[in-house]
């Protein structure tokens, strides 16, 4: 279109087709080099680090550390899972893994049930307060997790009548350094309850109004109606939530005193920084760290290039704020 | 005895509103109670916290007052931590926009396999900060690490990248904007898919080069976002925690600790919590006033 508005002006624009074929070989082909050979240069910065860790972790960070680097590290035939074997038995990673998987699945869900439900509260009912709870659920967006660690830390560890403490929260240690306090504080999350709110405003009322007049009360038509619906806006706070959590760090480390508690990060930092215990073997432990580094990106990999759309989409949600 | 229609239709429509709070209120309890038993509760506990000295393992607390601030404000490491937050944040912010800048513009093409383009360059922002903390100290290895591989075949000389006061926090902070660049570049791609294309045809027809409808065009339009990610990048920044603690572990000698570094270390490790949690308010002020710029840049409306 742009083409036949050009040609069909005179003067200028016809000096310009012959401009533009003149381009087309010169600054033109430059141009296009140059996008082409920053896009390869950005693709192989961002994918570099990880396969030089995958390649690594399967035996080259050994050879690389006694004998220095060679080509060799890239030859499949040099190549050994025995550090996956040694990080997933002996450095611990089964158990960070599993207890892993169970909190991300716990908070996963918890989450995408409580925005859920909150999501549609505000989103779609009307009701005293809902402006100013929302204006609320926004603000705690703000806060950030600095601030809320030290008093949940000691909430939980003093809390009363649980886990050895008296009526007072003292002699035990609450809720502290166990499964249920890991997962409980993390159960709600603010920009989950947005997503969601903002999904469920973009359904049609008559949706609503025809359940009504069939004589539903609300409840049915959250269950029959809206629900069925919700599909998009699940997957998408689902996915965040799950990879939120298997990623998650600081409260995971803040909340967990032995070993046996410790999630994947926790334990790979505690690896890197604990006790000696494994360090001793120091040419093969690179690999090892390495190795488990590979056990904990693999399913996000996994996760990111099956749901792919749908992250993205995610990001465009949460931005558009 | 029989009620009129009006009346009739009146109540229903009254029980059914009642209905409908209640089921509103039903739908909230679930998500409310536990936000305000963990975040608001937790606040305003974090700022009475920061008026005592408290050590929660032994449960001694004691009333200080401003004690606290003033020890901060009068404590040399906490002005190291400071500044050198700040100089994280000036070197990560603009970085990781800059990038997602040009890597949005690079990738806003509808070809084929563009999205597999988008998807790898995002990657690295859903990984997990400690297994690539991890992953990028292997890669800064004085001798054998690619990068100090690549340095020494470029011609440099390859130094011991993170035990080295001077060149700690510079890579530190270009793992984080490796690990971050792709987020900026999938919001910047939203604003840049917004711009109508009769802007640029427009500007074509009046001669515009490629570098004129970026300057006078594109950028511009794309102010808020940029506004946007200046801001939600600060908010970050101000509050690195985990990056710095498996690459640096906020060495060497102090020289790549955070604010949040340090309120970790005496929350937790030097049981100082009321000090900690002094420090966490400051913080969560900065937070505030910076979201409060944000709110009221986007409250004002906007024309083009």
């Amino acid at each position: 279109m742009t083409e036949k508005t050009m040609f069909s002006w005179k003067g200028k624009a016809a000096g310009g087709r012959r401009r533009s074929r003149r381009r087309l070989l010169g600054k033109e082909l430059l141009f296009r080099l140059l996008v082409v050979f920053l896009t390869v240069l950005g693709l192989v910065i961002t994918a570099l680090p990880f396969v030089w860790m995958t390649v690594s972790s399967l035996g080259g960070a050994n050879m690389v550390i006694s004998i220095g680097w060679t080509w060799s590290i890239f030859n499949p035939l040099n190549w050994t899972i025995e550090p996956f074997l040694i990080a997933w038995k002996m450095a611990g990673l089964k158990d960070y893994v599993i207890n892993t998987v169970i909190y991300a699945f716990a908070v996963t869900f918890l989450a995408t049930f409580t925005s859920t439900l909150a999501g549609y509260a505000f989103g779609r009912l009307r009701f005293p307060g809902r402006d100013l709870l929302f204006g609320l659920v926004l603000a705690t967006m703000m806060i950030p997790s600095s601030v809320t660690m030290i008093p949940l830390f000691a909430l939980l560890l003093r809390i009363p009548l649980v886990g050895g403490n008296d009526i007072l929260g003292m002699g035990g240690h609450g809720l502290y350094n166990s499964m249920v306090g890991l997962i409980l504080p993390q159960m709600v999350s603010a920009t989950s309850i947005f997503l969601c709110r903002q999904f469920f405003q973009t359904l049609p009322r008559e949706l609503e109004d025809a359940a009504r007049i069939d004589g539903c009360n609300e409840l049915r038509i959250w269950w029959q109606v809206i629900l069925p619906l919700s599909g998009p806006v699940l997957t998408v706070v689902a996915l965040f939530q799950f990879q939120g959590s298997w990623n998650s760090f600081v409260w995971p480390l803040i909340t967990s005193s032995s070993e046996s508690l410790y999630t994947i990060q926790v334990g790979l930092y505690s690896l890197v920084h604990g006790s000696g215990s494994m360090s001793a073997q120091a040419e093969l432990f690179q690999s090892v760290l390495l190795a488990g580094s590979v056990i904990s990106v693999l399913p996000i990999l996994v996760l990111f290039i099956a749901f792919q759309r749908q992250f993205v989409q995610g990001i465009a949600l949460t931005g558009l704020k | 005895m029989l009620s009129s229609l009006a009346t009739r239709y009146r109540y229903f429509r009254s029980q059914f509103r009642k209905s409908e709070i209640r089921m509103a209120y039903l739908l909230l309890l679930p998500s409310m109670v536990p936000l305000f038993l963990f975040v608001f509760l937790p606040v305003l506990g974090a700022i009475g916290l920061s008026l005592t000295h408290f050590d929660a393992f032994h449960l001694k607390i004691q009333w200080i007052g401003l004690t606290n601030y003033i020890d901060a404000f009068k404590d040399d490491l906490f002005h190291t931590t400071i500044r050198n937050t700040l100089q994280y944040t000036v070197g990560f912010v603009p970085l990781r926009m800059f990038f997602g800048f040009v890597a949005a513009i690079l990738l806003n093409r509808r070809v084929r396999g563009i999205s597999f383009l988008r998807g790898a360059y995002y990657l690295p922002v859903l990984t997990s900060t400690i297994a690539m903390g991890i992953a990028w100290m292997w890669l800064f290895q004085p001798q054998t690490g690619l990068v100090s591989l690549v340095v020494k075949f470029l011609g440099g000389r390859s130094k011991d990248w993170l035990s080295n006061p001077r060149t700690a926090m510079p890579a530190v902070i270009g793992v984080a904007v490796w690990k971050s660049f792709g987020g900026t570049m999938l919001i910047y791609l939203a604003g840049l898919q917004g711009i109508p294309d009769v802007f640029y045809e427009a500007a074509r027809i009046d001669g515009a080069g490629r570098w004129h409808l970026l300057r006078y065009i594109t950028w511009p339009l794309l102010r808020p976002v940029t506004f946007y990610l200046l801001i939600t990048g600060v908010i970050g920044s101000l509050q690195v925690f985990g990056l710095i603690m498996i690459m640096t572990g906020g060495g060497p000698a102090f020289r790549t600790t955070s604010i949040v570094h340090q309120i970790y270390l005496n929350a937790f490790k030097f049981n100082r919590m009321g000090y900690a949690s002094g420090m966490a308010v400051i913080l969560f002020v900065a937070i505030a006033i910076l979201t409060y710029f944000n709110w009221r840049f986007f409250s004002s409306s906007l024309e083009y």
